[in-house]
């Protein structure tokens, strides 16, 4: 009974998040749709493009936020901590399978004369693209792979909106729990990994410097399906591993965690 | 009608005993009061109580289920604390509205008569409201819970005569209209002696006494005289305080006080029951002269 | 009836003696009914189970008893039950007391008289 409660309001809370943010995103993305069209029928040429990562931060971002206010308010009101994670857990799934649907549709709709494209299409329309004609068919996924493009687009889109609305969620928990003096030392130990890396490469000679981003970059590229952009459920396989890993670690984290609001 | 067990709690923080081994228990129905100095442990008590806190051992019973992590046994507790963990944004009403959400038995429309009554504005965003408005938006919604169980901590801290006079008269006209097992955490004993049945006395994280008020008040008197005969009159009695002027000496008892012997010369007063508390957790504190 | 919580007499005490005020005052004619307790306790600010226990205490006195589904009521005679009562407890607090006090200061049978006298015809 609890856990409908606390679905009833996880969900409206993520109603009013999406119409603030699915309003804005596709309201930004037709105007410069709009104006790109005008402006190619006076000759010009006006491309925007590269809003695919906007709604995956968004998804992020709302997950960072489904922590505390929720919490305090779901320990306010008689709440257990178990059911707002499970209660999380299970919207997180219903808001992936809406956004993957919405980003998929936006590619049919939308691509490629807009910015509202989503990443699937940005990172895997090669895979469509078995033409071999020699032209490229940039962020035409849609229009090439038809109907696997649908189904194989709403499967990544939906694994990768769930993996970062739960990485979100760990973010918010690990923010909430650590101190003004935790949260510090996180930040910098964060910004430490990139720049101890280049500090190393830059010790290294120059070859091995270059086999040392080659293996770096091939590594991101072999779990993320590149660089053929063929092996999308690599990726697939790879987002709903760090959904499952972010959601462990999230409960441990939320199943005895106390509210730290002072008066 | 709930009962709630509080058995052998304890929890630290830190190096601090914050709770040692504290068991008592709330018989369903009754008003209760919980008394203590600074520090003593009440809010870390409460919050246990209402699963915000995890205690080190012990358990908490609500009609014999533990309340940890149990959805079903926190319906029918409602817990108002000292900090607000509504958010700031929304209205009053709306507030209302949610909470009724969470709690089915909650009653809207009491809400809002109670809003008048105290002079809440249900219009206003939760945020904007000064602290004393803030903990009467808390205390409305606790009397229009309608819960089994309902748990006060500092309900009246920061709030006017007026408001607190409000706020028993009307916690009262709630409890007989609808009894709940009520427990009143409150430094200002004198204001909450008359509505409560019980006493809950805690110091430095220890239960000092849970005992019914009428007992407990009909049991604390002051007896003063020359010193020499009260020093003999308090052989062997229960002495929790005392104070001496020149020759005269008033010696606190806190057990049966036979009525008519006592003898010639010494003169007998009743103890308030902040008095009462105030002697026992001075003895707790090693504080007795 | 004023309560006080700071006088010697329980709360419970001082509930039971407001209602016996009031049913040898008259205010409370017998086989009438008293207010209830949630009223008592509602008026006087106090919890329900002190106005019981006041009502309790007059009703194992004879002074009241209970009409099932009723509520409260003065009983039969209780009026002059009551003054009777009081009639011994003026005996005992008063006059007793007055005897104590005028021994302490060492009046004589004839002075103590004397000052009832003059007590009587002011």
């Amino acid at each position: 009974m609890n856990f409908t409660l606390a679905n009833r309001y996880y969900i409206r809370r993520c109603f009013k998040a999406f119409l603030l943010f699915y309003s804005a995103y596709y309201l930004i993305g037709l105007v410069f749709g709009i104006i790109g069209l005008i402006v190619k029928q006076f000759g010009g040429n006006f491309a925007i493009g590269g809003g695919f990562y906007i709604p995956l931060l968004f998804a992020f971002l709302f997950g960072f936020h489904a922590v505390r206010s929720p919490f305090e308010l779901f320990q306010a009101n008689g709440i257990s901590r178990k059911t707002q994670f499970c209660s999380y857990a299970w919207i997180t799934l219903l808001m992936a399978a809406a956004m993957g649907l919405l980003a998929t549709a936006s590619d049919y709709l939308l691509s490629p004369w807009t910015s509202c494209q989503s990443a699937f299409n940005t990172f895997f329309w090669m895979r469509y693209d078995t033409a071999g004609d020699g032209i490229s068919h940039f962020m035409q996924g849609p229009q090439l792979g038809g109907a696997v493009y649908f189904f194989e687009s709403v499967l990544w889109n939906f694994s990768a909106f769930a993996a970062l609305l739960m990485l979100g969620f760990l973010a918010g928990l690990l923010a909430y729990r650590l101190g003004t003096r935790g949260k510090l030392i996180a930040l910098a130990a964060i910004a430490l990994v990139p720049v101890s890396w280049q500090l190393i490469l830059h010790e290294l000679d120059y070859e091995k410097e270059q086999r040392a981003r080659a293996a770096f970059m091939n590594t991101v590229a072999a779990l993320w399906g590149y660089p053929d952009g063929g092996e999308m459920y690599r990726a697939v396989l790879l987002c709903l591993m760090l959904f499952l890993v972010a959601a462990i670690i999230s409960f441990l984290l939320l199943r005895r965690m106390i509210v730290t609001k002072r008066a | 009608m709930s009962r709630m067990d509080i058995r052998g709690v304890s929890m630290r923080y830190g190096k601090n005993n914050a709770l040692q081994d504290v068991t008592f228990s709330l018989e369903g129905n009754q008003i209760y009061g919980l008394f203590g100095p600074n520090g003593a442990g009440k809010t870390t008590l409460l919050r246990i109580m209402s699963n915000q806190l995890f205690p080190e051992t012990g358990q908490v019973l609500l009609d014999g289920e533990s309340v940890v992590e149990n959805d079903r046994a926190l319906r029918r507790i409602f817990f108002v604390g000292a900090r607000n963990l509504y958010p700031d944004g929304r209205s009053v009403g709306k507030q209302f509205a949610q909470i009724k959400m969470f709690y089915p038995t909650f009653d809207l429309e009491e809400a809002g008569r109670l809003s008048d009554a105290f002079g809440l504005d249900t219009k206003a965003r939760l945020g904007s409201l000064s602290t004393g408005y803030q903990s009467i938006f808390r205390i409305v919604a606790a009397l229009c819970s309608n819960t089994p169980v309902v748990l006060y901590d500092e309900p009246v801290l920061g709030l006017d005569v007026n408001h607190r006079e409000r706020f028993y008269g009307e916690l009262l006209a709630h409890y007989v209209k609808r009894p709940q097992t009520i427990l009143l955490s409150t430094h200002l004993i004198e204001e909450a002696a008359g509505l409560l049945e019980n006493v809950i006395l805690l110091c430095k994280g220890k239960l000092v006494l849970c005992k019914k008020a009428q007992d407990l008040m009909e049991r604390g008197y002051t007896v003063t005289g020359p010193q020499g005969l009260v020093s003999r009159y308090a052989q062997g009695k229960q002495i929790i305080g005392s104070e001496q002027l020149g020759g005269m000496k008033a010696v606190h008892f806190l057990e049966e006080s036979p009525e008519s012997q006592l003898p010639p010369g010494l003169e007998r007063s009743r103890l308030t029951l902040q008095s009462i508390c105030l002697y026992l957790t001075k003895e707790e504190r090693g504080e007795k002269e | 009836m004023q309560l006080s919580f700071q006088e010697e007499k329980p709360l419970y005490l001082q509930i039971a003696q407001g209602l016996e005020d009031g049913i040898v005052s008259g205010a409370f004619s017998e086989e009438t009914q008293i207010p209830s307790t949630t009223e008592i306790s509602v008026t006087y600010r106090i919890n329900p189970a002190t106005a019981l226990k006041g009502i309790n205490l007059l009703v194992s006195q004879g002074v009241l008893y209970k009409k099932r589904g009723l509520g409260m009521f003065v009983a039969k005679g209780a009026r002059q039950t009551l003054l009777q009562k009081r009639r011994e407890s003026f005996y005992q607090s008063y006059v007793k007391t007055l005897i104590q006090e005028a021994k302490q200061l060492q009046l004589s049978r004839e002075e103590i008289v004397a000052l009832l006298e003059r007590g009587l015809n002011e």
